[in-house]
């Protein structure tokens, strides 16, 4: 779905949108927002995180796309519609998804032996979602095909 | 399943690049294909054949596994 959405010039450009409102949103929100737990400090800076990479992913992305050269720009979007890569991607995306599953059994049997009994609980939670999302999916794709 | 592809296109003095770009492919899937690492989907064996003019069944041999 990522990969499709790639090929769009425009969602670069929402990248960089939302980019800058979370950046903006990592710096004025401990600023505006009075927290003495310091735990929302701590979420803003993960937005501030999290804005630095879509801007700058965005703003990569946005600037390339102004300078490149049609030639190097049709060959680039052959390179993201060609079928081979986009089962390569498939692939490696399956081997990725497989891994994040191991990893939350492993999360959870961590955070039990820890006794972190509410990130256990969000880990299997995480499991369980991506387990429902997998059925779900799996579903709507039998009936699209 | 087999093909003929990398002797088709040398017959016919083409080189992996320009059929990539023609098929609207990268050069790695056409080297891929000719090396039988990679099997076309339909729609680009369709379009293949279109491109050297032939049918399906002369560019793709399929052969079944014993």
């Amino acid at each position: 779905m990522f990969c499709k959405l790639t090929k769009h010039k425009w969602v670069w450009h929402v990248f960089l949108v939302i980019g800058i409102i979370a950046l903006a949103l990592g710096i004025l929100g401990p600023k505006i927002i009075q927290n003495e737990q310091q735990n929302l400090d701590m979420l803003m800076g993960m937005f501030f995180g999290l804005g630095i990479v879509f801007t700058t992913m965005g703003g990569i992305k946005v600037i390339k796309y102004r300078r490149i050269s049609s030639e190097k720009l049709k060959r680039e979007e052959i390179e993201l519609s060609d079928e081979r890569n986009i089962q390569i991607l498939r692939a490696a995306n399956s081997v990725a998804n497989a891994s994040a599953t191991i990893i939350f059994v492993i999360m959870a049997f961590i955070f039990v032996t820890l006794n972190y009994i509410v990130p256990a609980f969000i880990a299997i939670g995480a499991m369980l979602i991506q387990s429902l999302i997998l059925l779900i999916a799996k579903r709507q794709m039998n009936k699209r095909m | 399943v087999k093909n003929r592809l990398e002797e088709i296109r040398k017959q016919r003095e083409i080189s992996q690049q320009e059929m990539a770009i023609a098929l609207e492919v990268s050069r790695q899937t056409i080297s891929s294909l000719e090396n039988g690492r990679y099997n076309p989907s339909i729609v680009l064996a369709f379009k293949i054949a279109r491109y050297f003019d032939m049918s399906i069944e002369e560019i793709f041999i399929y052969e079944e596994e014993i």
